[in-house]
């Protein structure tokens, strides 16, 4: 059914999937074009950033996922890799290493582990016994540890504390044993003071307090989330109007083309641009937790449970942050942001879930 | 099996916290964009949207023949904003020539005057250029071309285009107009970044036409300036009236002041708003009131002898025995004696009602900051030389344009009128108060004070004309009277036939010996008198 055969080769894809993330594509750059005020030469870069994107998702979702399973190992050491020389040689933009130029591109390789990560424990976990023994849960959270502290110090504590939650979801659909979890969570909470002086930068902590009390410093910490707010609110049910968000295109809204884009869609489209937004995002999670279910062998369920509830992960944080629920962090909304690595890692993701759930019928037939 | 269930609790155990994570967020959504919508975008329009008033161009106030006493200028003032570059400067340097240097402008950090008073062709040029980061304001300047002449009755308004002195202020609301307000949109550094947009326009203030022409106001103000210095006296007032319209032709006053300058010193207009007691001048009044009442008549006998007369045991005497009087001869004569014994004639109760009709001890219907009016001893049981004080104008204080409308009364056949100092004024209050007969008695006697009588040098040769003098002592407080201070006045009706002009002068505190109305006031009315017969192209009747 999802295979269309040609002549001389098979062509694998999900219609669900590709439909909605094409979309969604479409949207954030018909968004980008409002939110950097008319600039076409953004908006055409990002174009081209798109066009290469859907490409490559449909490229990656060619290879059977037998393949993934054998080179997550690879691809792990390799982001890994990516990272150790961002931190020796990256750029220094705002005092954190997180970019290595590449020229005709920045690439960020914390995105990078943000899918290798979860994909590789799929591949380590998925043939283990269960419950999961003591030792294959220290080697994962060994390698979960490694990946997540090389980020910590770029620093980039948004990425890595997604790339720890990516190797935990996959450890936990794994079957990590209700003891290792119920201790683990005892001894985070224990540590919790420790992390707060130690871990957190003070700009960091400075996030943290603003989220519970924006209004101490409007002007100054809580700029960002006070504007954003006013951006959400003033777009009411039915927005301003494209391009008319008085918000964004007056300057008051910080990063309107990364971050806080979502702010520019609520005012300029409203309550039903963001209902619009979030359905179609809802949609591709419940496909994804559809393919799950039904995916062919362990490691693809794990692979698909894991990368699409990091997918999940970055659009809750990033909502989180801009109407004020969650601290300010670095996080951009999936397909719709303006950036560069992190976007292709979302198609790559999704390349990846498409194979797994395309390749299903062939093995079976 | 077992496996896949073992994964599909724990897998739908985080799909719940995720739904619960995405109502979070919608909550949230629906929080802002529907609940908090009204507060929010009022928060964020506050932010952007800003304000400003239009200034409205002020009245122009005019003459009876449309000469501008007071007239508004527009200015265009070149400022720089915030971020005026010296890229900017440069270019503007290229445009017109500037005077201020660049640095003057990038010292400071708000907007900043460049050029005042722009000419046309230099905002044209200015707007047709590509130069940015510049504002161009209107401004409006007042002036008053007749400057120190008419300045007391003007008055002036402030920079703010808001009056402050005389008709500019007690017009202002007619004048001044209402401002309009624009809204603009501007960005997180407050520079402005749209066109503005009317939210309503600004109303130009009415013009106002004042009775006043501009030639008599220059006759009587040079002439009053002119009599002054020359008597070295403290300030005084002249007042034309045109008697049968009921209109103010000039009203003089001195010291005056130059409007223009912006360090001015106000100097009251002393028409309106000085008060003293009128002495002689009035005396025609009670013996209006008497032939009227015909309780003697123009030619009657009155004897004056031996010119004093003493009552409650104070004496009140005539420079001279006058002996037996007509009647009108009082007048003539001004003899203290005579106006007292009319005065006692008409007893307390007739006097006071006289004068409250002539227009004494009421507020004037003139639309001017705080103008005065006199009281008058009214009191119940008045002793005779309380009642003999009323006869000669003592015992009561008025204003200069009281006493002015009051000797009216005798142009105009008996009417008192209100007169009026703005074109076209309605509401102007009228009454017989004497018969046309009495009037006519009056004019007959006030003909005899300039032909045989104190008033000789009012008068004008070639012109019939009537009129009193007058010389009242300058009241003291604590009662009694300052020998030293006077106040010479005269009133006069001009020409005799057609009676159209009233025409009031006073001096106050002349320096010199000369100081009676007759000696200083008259000859100043005959100067006022013939320039304005002459102007207004009256022939002589002889």
């Amino acid at each position: 059914m999802r295979l269309l055969k040609f002549r001389r080769f098979n062509f694998f894809y999900d219609p669900y999937l590709l439909v909605s993330i094409i979309l969604l594509s479409f949207i954030g750059l018909i968004v980008l074009y409002s939110a950097s005020q008319g600039n076409t030469t953004i908006v055409i870069k990002q174009s081209i950033f798109v066009f290469f994107g859907i490409m490559l998702m449909i490229g990656v979702s060619q290879p059977d996922p037998a393949f993934y399973k054998n080179i997550s190992g690879l691809f792990l050491v390799f982001s890994i890799f990516l990272v150790i020389l961002t931190i020796l040689f990256g750029n220094e933009i705002n005092g954190a290493k997180r970019w290595l130029d590449l020229g005709f591109f920045t690439l960020q390789p914390s995105e990078l582990i943000k899918i290798a990560l979860p994909i590789f424990l799929a591949s380590y976990l998925y043939d283990k016994s269960l419950p999961i023994n003591l030792r294959h849960t220290f080697i994962s959270i060994l390698i979960i540890g490694a990946s997540f502290f090389l980020i910590v110090f770029q620093p980039d504590l948004g990425t890595s504390i997604v790339v720890l939650l990516a190797g935990f979801y996959v450890l936990f659909l794994a079957g990590l044993s209700w003891k290792f979890i119920g201790s683990a969570f005892a001894m985070f909470t224990l540590s919790l003071p420790f992390l707060w002086n130690n871990l957190l930068e003070p700009f960091q902590r400075q996030r943290i307090a603003t989220l519970f009390n924006p209004e101490a410093d409007p002007f100054g910490a809580g700029w960002n989330i006070t504007q954003s707010k006013i951006a959400i609110g003033s777009g009411g049910i039915f927005g301003k109007g494209y391009g008319s968000g008085s918000q964004a295109h007056l300057d008051f809204l910080p990063e309107t083309k990364t971050d806080f884009i979502f702010a520019v869609i609520a005012e300029e489209f409203g309550f039903f641009g963001t209902l619009i937004l979030l359905s179609i995002y809802t949609f591709i999670l419940f496909r994804c937790f559809y393919l799950s279910f039904n995916a062919r062998d362990r490691f693809c369920r794990l692979t698909i449970g894991g990368l699409s509830l990091i997918f999940v992960t970055t659009i809750f944080v990033n909502l989180g942050m801009v109407v004020g629920i969650l601290p300010v962090v670095g996080m951009p909304l999936p397909f719709i942001s303006m950036g560069g690595t992190s976007l292709l890692s979302f198609y790559i993701a999704f390349g990846i879930i498409i194979s797994m759930a395309s390749h299903k019928k062939l093995i079976q037939q | 099996m077992k496996k896949l269930n073992y994964f599909n609790w724990r897998f739908f155990l985080i799909i719940i916290f995720l739904i619960a994570s995405i109502v979070a967020i919608f909550t949230r959504v629906i929080y802002l964009q529907i609940d908090k919508e009204n507060f929010l975008k009022n928060w964020g329009q506050n932010q952007h949207i800003a304000y400003r008033e239009v200034p409205s161009i002020r009245g122009t106030i005019y003459d009876r023949n449309n000469i501008p006493l007071a007239i508004s200028l527009t200015h265009y003032d070149l400022y720089a904003l915030r971020n005026f570059s010296e890229n900017d400067y440069k270019k503007l340097k290229n445009i017109i020539s500037i005077n201020t240097s660049f640095n003057e402008i990038s010292l400071k950090n708000k907007k900043i005057l460049i050029q005042k008073s722009l000419s046309p062709e230099d905002i044209n040029l200015i707007k047709d250029s590509s130069l940015k980061h510049y504002e161009i304001e209107i401004r409006f300047s007042r002036h008053y071309p007749l400057a120190d002449q008419i300045a007391p009755l003007v008055g002036f308004s402030g920079k703010d285009n808001y009056g402050l002195e005389g008709i500019e202020k007690s017009y202002n609301s007619f004048l001044s107009g209402k401002d309009g307000k624009e809204q603009y949109y501007k960005n997180r550094k407050g520079e402005i970044i749209s066109k503005a947009i009317s939210i309503h326009a600004q109303e130009p203030g009415h013009d106002l036409h004042l009775t006043i022409d501009s030639n008599i106001q220059f006759f009587a103000y040079k002439k009053l300036a002119e009599a002054i210095e020359e008597t070295k006296a403290k300030s005084g007032t002249a007042i034309v009236l045109d008697n049968s319209s009921g209109e103010i032709l000039a009203m003089a006053s001195y010291p005056s002041y130059n409007p223009n300058n912006p360090n001015r010193k106000p100097q009251k207009n002393r028409a309106l708003l000085d008060k003293y007691e009128p002495g002689s001048v009035l005396k025609p009044i009670a013996l209006a009131k008497a032939i009227d009442m015909e309780l003697i008549d123009i030619t009657d006998p009155l004897d004056t002898s031996p010119g004093y007369i003493s009552l409650n045991n104070y004496s009140i005497s005539d420079y001279k025995n006058h002996g037996v009087l007509k009647a009108y001869e009082i007048i003539t004569n001004s003899s203290q004696v005579g106006a007292s014994k009319i005065a006692l004639m008409l007893g307390a109760d007739n006097i006071v009602t006289t004068y409250k009709e002539f227009g004494f001890s009421k507020p004037i219907n003139i639309n001017f900051p705080s103008p005065t009016f006199g009281q008058i001893n009214n009191r119940e049981n008045m002793s005779d030389i309380e009642i003999a004080n009323l006869g000669f104008g003592y015992g009561l204080d008025a204003s200069p344009f009281q006493i002015a409308s009051a000797f009216a009364v005798f142009a105009n056949e008996g009417v008192y009128k209100e007169f009026s100092l703005v074109m076209n004024d309605e509401y102007m209050y009228e009454k017989q108060v004497i018969s046309e007969e009495t009037a006519d008695k009056i004019l007959f006697a006030l003909k005899d004070v300039i032909e045989n009588g104190s008033g000789r040098k009012a008068k004008v040769p070639g012109f019939d004309i009537g009129g009193k003098t007058g010389t009242s002592h300058k009241s003291v407080k604590g009662g009694g009277y300052a020998k030293s201070i006077y106040t010479a006045s005269f009133a006069g009706i001009a020409p005799l036939g057609s009676k159209d002009l009233t025409i009031f002068v006073s001096i106050y505190q002349p320096g010199l010996n000369a100081y009676t109305g007759g000696e200083i006031a008259a000859p100043l009315f005959a100067k006022i008198a013939s320039d304005t017969l002459n102007y207004l192209g009256y022939f002589e009747s002889e």
